[in-house]
């Protein structure tokens, strides 16, 4: 294999040798090449197929803009489809495959698409495949769709770490060139914190293959005195890298670093960057030109093949000529030939020399040139092409700001209310500029800083102001304009002759811009030409909008740590420990593992062990964690007066030493939630919530005291995590409870609804006990200080109390027809539940009193709360299902209500199941229809008291 | 992402440690008519421009604010504790 | 849950502290700042905790009841001592181990010794205080206190 490795010069290691595989092929390459630049220098030219039309393609770029290049990274979980080859740093092992072929780059079926060409125009979809209609879905849409896209995406897990961070400073620059480093230069001897990101794999920009003297001394050596001066400043952060992806509000910046470094080590890190100031120095980039053939494997952008030769050490080719519509690239090509490239011709569209095709089956061949009215060949195996310069403004658009079209440069330049932005024409103007810049936006946050200075530059670069040429007149052969896309200048014609002139109009109608490098090679050139066919400048055509992301972002670096069972935080009772110990089967509730049932030895089905929790606890005594439950603490001399006004009943006058049930009412008079609050002395009262609506709650309740009645002195602080509290419930719990605690637990002495603080096994703990009930029986709850929980359960276990989770804990509270939120669900009022009386009347307000005493609230045919008992005791009622009236119809109109919990009762060997029933109070005793639509099955019902168990409540007084 | 909010108290913050719960409206008096009610509850404006919303900053100092707020640039202008007015 | 993790890097090192006792203090608009002051003895014993609510983070301190007596009635005391874990980060990586989930600018210079603010660590509530030049002290609730010890290791 030949070598286009240049006999010396470049920054890449040569003593070290790094060796890579693409397509299965072994090559070699050196530490501080890319992929791209090692397949060159190997003679590699033909490196993808294109988009649509499968044609042969190599790189065109030597950096971030690449559109051709495009390869796999990696296999398994490591597997990268869609990575620039010319951002891929080369490494020991590298494992690199093409895409979009089969069944090889070199003899691609796929190519067959080309013949097509002419029925595969830009929007070729909207006119073609149409019928029959039915082929779209089978055949067309599947066909269409295998034919689509480059990369495919890896299917294993990721086994990379992610990682996410935020950073501060003063001013952030976007862009390690001359600019960028003079700025930071500048900035950071002033004392700024400053940040400064590159998107490539060593900093300098154009620096790295400039070929200028900067005060006598060469790039490669200014370069690195300015960076061993940023090094040794504390306040200077150099990021390389890393690509700027997004520009939010608040100066609020989005970058993602490609870390790889340490094994184990993260392979990206997204960071955030809040800047108090920040500077654009994203340099320029060069615009290719539009002429038949511009697309084979060889032809590329001048400024390209010069960083491959200066940059990597690598030849493009062996006879390369360069055509250039503006001043800039005869000095590439001077700069190129004095690197030992083969220059052999360099044509100069301003002097009426155009290459009007280039061919070449699978690489460039030769190229045909018209020059002052004579058309000849020129053998060349490659062809650099440069239509001018236009700034990376892309950022500075992100906010929605509209650039501004400069006659002067032929570009767009960023809106006046973008970001600060340095538009230098020369090596000279880069670092002036990025210096003048530097200094006035760290002395806007009150710095002073002197502007970096540097020496006289030898051989500057000399701006140009030529006209542009958006198109190479008399071109042949398919001419390029979206490379990744397949555009050609025809489409935008096109797309201009349809109507579509609009320019967002034509991007979508060409799909030009839209593939992953989001036309920054592309979109320029389509503007000119639409511009032409409309007879317009530029100015008027406008660009497209800009949004994030500057370049695609994997989602790994999004997700950064949370992936998997890290995706959201886990929040673990302080009896957790308790429940693991016992077996406990854990389900998670919102961001809780909440315990469901505690399985025994021979216990095969979940419904067994529940059965037997639910008969312990109503025949002998059950222990349940409710930890998760929220508790508020409402403190202050206006405590009482806050509760009245948040809860429909009254607690302004509930005695200390009491705990009251109250229903909370949205503004609009519908339940918000249900729950205890006691009072535990003058001015102190704990509210209980449930868990779902625990943060709702709090935040409702600061609203109320922060906004609505800011004069109230009181305050509600939160102290869920700060108690254990668990449910001792059955006929046998006083006993077990009074032989832990001091205090007098007679009936008499600490009747229902009772609220004190006690201590338990002596005075180890000190506790706060609520005589409570969810499952109707005698009941209390005992609220100890988080760390001692565990202790007070396993003396109550001990002690005989059978652990019980929350699938037992719902079966009782069903049998007992209390509310969840399956029955609070947002739609219905205190009345509905049978509450209605515990609205007060009295009282001259509270939350949602207006909004209830509506109509429609109080209507009498609203759903009411009643049970259903299934005809077949064993035939499952299912939550969600409808309830019909006999002999009618399974239609919206004959809708009678829907069940809202259901449970097996083994107390009843019964299913049973609590329901919204239309005027349900005055219809128990009725044979219903219950339908479940998911399955079309219906059972017969009979409406029933809402209450399966103890309807007298005789076991909760005792 | 990004975009910070200025909470009077606590500085700028990221968007993530709000809840916004809508328009800051006043709440009617107890005895104001069932119209007044009415539009409390259910009638929002759908300004073009500024517009002021509660904001609660419950990853921070939990206080709420009030946010002024331009619906078309997104642009804050004003963050105040919902009290202090 | 171990005690201590030292980052692998040596960046940094973190641990467990023992809770302590650990005050909410409000106070119902009257400044009570003097009174708090005089109840509190140690360094970071008093942490800014938001308008007019301060964590009294202090092991020193007189019973509640009397604590309360003493700013009563323009303020009020309570307890959450056992709803907290209690971490302390530390060592030269330990604020950029912290900017990894916090937003809030953690530089010397706007996060001086002392400073205190409640965030968020990524999705996690935090209460955050500047305890020496590269040591910090966190207190979050105790239901995630393991998520949080997770989140906090490398």
């Amino acid at each position: 294999m030949t070598s286009y490795r240049l006999p010396a010069g470049g920054r890449v290691a040569r003593g070290e040798s790094l060796g890579f595989h693409f397509d299965g092929r072994p090559y070699a390459g050196h530490p501080g090449d890319t992929l791209a630049s090692a397949l060159l220098a190997n003679g590699v030219r033909l490196m993808g197929r294109s988009f649509k039309y499968h044609r042969p393609r190599g790189v065109l770029t030597a950096g971030s803009a690449e559109p051709n290049a495009l390869v796999t990274i990696g296999e398994g979980g490591r597997r990268e489809p869609n990575a620039r080859a010319t951002m891929v740093e080369l490494s020991d092992g590298l494992i690199a495959t093409s895409q979009n072929r089969w069944p090889s780059l070199a003899l691609d079926l796929g190519a067959v698409n080309g013949l097509l060409s002419p029925f595969l125009a830009a929007g070729f979809y909207y006119k073609t495949f149409m019928g029959p209609a039915r082929a779209w879905e089978r055949l067309y849409e599947p066909l269409i769709r295998r034919a689509a896209g480059l990369g495919r995406a890896g299917e294993d897990s990721d086994p990379d770490a992610y990682e996410k961070t935020w950073a501060h400073c003063d001013l952030l620059i976007v862009g390690a060139g001359p600019a960028g480093l003079a700025a930071a230069l500048t900035a950071a001897r002033a004392g700024a914190e400053t940040i400064l990101v590159d998107e490539g794999a060593e900093p300098g920009g154009a620096l790295l293959y400039e070929t200028a003297l900067i005060g006598g001394k060469s790039t490669d050596e200014t370069l690195a005195d300015m960076l061993a001066e940023l090094a040794a400043l504390p306040n200077c952060r150099l990021l390389s890298r890393t690509t700027a992806l997004a520009w939010y509000d608040d100066d609020v910046f989005a970058a993602v670093e490609r870390v790889r470094k340490a094994p184990g080590g993260p392979a990206e890190r997204l960071w955030r960057i809040v800047a108090k100031r920040a500077l654009l120095a994203t340099g320029a980039e060069e615009r290719p030109l539009v002429f038949g053939g511009n697309d084979r494997p060889g032809v590329m952008l001048a400024e390209a093949g010069l960083t491959y030769a200066r940059r990597y050490g690598v030849a493009v080719g062996r006879r390369v000529a360069v055509f250039t519509a503006h001043e800039g690239g005869l000095r590439t090509a001077k700069a190129l030939a004095a690197s030992g490239v083969e220059i052999v011709e360099t044509l100069d569209a301003r002097r009426g020399a155009r290459v009007v095709s280039a061919s070449g089956g699978r690489g460039l061949v030769d190229c045909e040139i018209e020059d002052g009215g004579r058309r000849r060949r020129l053998q060349v195996d490659a062809l650099l092409m440069s239509g001018g310069y236009a700034p990376r403004i892309h950022l500075a658009c992100q906010r929605g700001g509209r650039p501004r079209w400069s006659e002067a440069h032929s570009a767009f330049l960023p809106p006046d209310d973008g970001l600060p932005f340095v538009c230098a024409t020369t090596l000279a103007d880069a670092l002036d500029e990025g210096a003048a810049r530097g200094a006035a936006l760290v002395g806007e946050i009150g710095r002073k800083a002197a502007p970096a200075a540097f020496g006289a530059i030898d051989g500057d670069w000399t701006p140009s102001t030529d006209k542009p040429l958006w198109r190479v007149p008399g071109s042949r052969g398919k001419a390029f304009v979206d490379f990744q896309n397949d555009v050609q200048a025809d489409d935008i014609a096109l797309a201009a002759r349809e109507g579509y002139d609009h320019v967002e109009l034509a991007k979508r109608y060409t799909t030009n811009g839209m593939a992953t490098d989001q036309g920054k090679l592309s979109n320029l050139n389509a503007i000119g030409l639409l511009a032409e066919a409309r007879g317009v400048s530029p100015a008027e055509v406008g660009a497209t909008t800009f949004r994030p992301f500057y370049t695609p972002v994997s989602f790994g670096a999004l997700a950064g740590p949370h992936r998997g069972p890290h995706f959201q935080p886990v929040r673990r009772s302080p009896l957790d420990g308790w429940a693991r110990r016992r077996g406990a089967v854990f389900v998670e509730a919102g961001l809780w593992m909440r315990a469901s049932y505690f399985p025994r030895a021979g216990e095969t089905h979940w419904r067994e062990t529940v059965n037997r929790e639910a008969l312990a606890v109503r025949g002998d005594v059950g222990l349940c964690d409710v930890s998760t439950l929220g508790k508020i603490e409402i403190v202050g001399p206006d405590a009482g007066l806050l509760l009245d006004r948040v809860y429909c009943n009254g607690f302004a006058k509930l005695p200390v030493g009491r705990a009251r049930y109250g229903l909370m009412l949205r503004e609009d008079g519908f339940i918000f939630d249900d729950g205890t609050t006691s009072r535990l002395d003058d001015q102190r009262y704990v509210m209980t919530t449930t868990t779902a609506a625990a943060a709702d709650v709090l935040r409702h309740l600061e609203f109320c005291t922060q906004v609505h009645w800011p004069e109230l002195k009181v305050r509600v602080v939160s102290v869920t995590d700060s108690w254990a509290q668990m449910a001792l419930a059955g006929p046998r719990s006083r006993a077990l409870l009074q032989a832990i605690c001091d205090a007098d637990l007679s009936n008499q002495a600490f009747p229902h609804m009772s609220a004190r603080a006690v201590t338990l096994l002596g005075w180890r703990v000190a506790a706060r006990l609520f005589r409570l009930s969810y499952s109707g029986e005698l009941a209390y709850e005992i609220a100890t200080p988080a760390g001692e929980g565990e202790l007070v359960a396993e003396a109550l276990c001990a002690a005989g109390a059978s652990p019980y989770g929350l699938e037992a804990m719902g079966v009782l509270r069903i049998e007992k027809g209390h509310v969840t939120h399956n029955e609070i669900n947002g739609t219905v009022t205190p009345g509905d539940l049978g509450m209605g009386r515990m609205v007060s009347s009295t009282k001259a307000d509270f939350i949602g009193r207006r909004m209830l005493a509506r109509e429609g609230l109080q209507a009498p045919d609203r759903p009411r709360l009643v049970g259903l008992l299934p005809f077949a005791p064993q035939a499952p009622l299912r939550a969600g299902a409808h309830v019909l009236r006999e002999g009618d119809e399974a239609r919206l109109e004959n809708d009678q209500g829907h069940i809202t919990s259901s449970c097996y009762s083994p107390h009843l060997n019964s299913h049973i199941a609590l329901t919204l029933v239309t005027r349900g109070e005055a219809r128990h005793g009725e044979t219903v229809q219950v339908w479940n639509a998911l399955k079309n099955e219906y059972a017969r019902a009979r409406i029933v008291a809402p209450v399966f168990v103890d309807p007298a409540q005789e076991r909760l007084h005792g | 992402m990004a975009s910070l909010i200025r909470c009077p108290h606590c500085g700028p913050r990221p968007r993530e440690e709000f809840t916004i719960r809508g328009a800051a409206l006043k709440r009617p008096a107890p005895d104001a008519s069932e119209d007044a009610w009415f539009a409390y509850v259910y009638l929002r404006d759908n300004p073009r421009g500024p517009h002021e919303e509660h904001w609660h900053h419950n990853g921070g100092c939990r206080r709420w604010l009030t946010v002024a707020r331009d619906t078309a640039t997104h642009a804050v202008s004003c963050v105040q504790d919902a009290g202090a007015s | 849950m171990d005690d201590v993790y030292e980052a692998p890097d040596g960046g940094y090192r973190l641990r467990r502290l023992a809770q302590g006792r650990i005050w909410v203090a409000v106070s119902f608009g009257a400044p009570i700042d003097d009174r708090l002051a005089a109840l509190t003895s140690g360094r970071f014993a008093l942490r800014d905790a938001g308008p007019r609510a301060w964590l009294i983070v202090d092991d020193d301190i007189r019973p509640f009841a009397e604590a309360e007596k003493a700013l009563a009635p323009e303020g009020a005391l309570v307890d959450i001592s056992h709803g907290r874990a209690r971490y302390e980060i530390s060592g030269p990586g330990a604020r950029a181990k912290l900017a990894t989930g916090i937003a809030v600018d953690m530089s010397p210079v706007a996060f001086a010794e002392g400073a205190a603010c409640e965030t968020m660590f990524n999705q996690i509530g935090v209460h955050l205080t500047r305890t020496g030049a590269d040591r910090f002290e966190i207190l979050t609730g105790l239901s995630f206190a393991e998520s949080l010890w997770r989140e906090l290791m490398s």
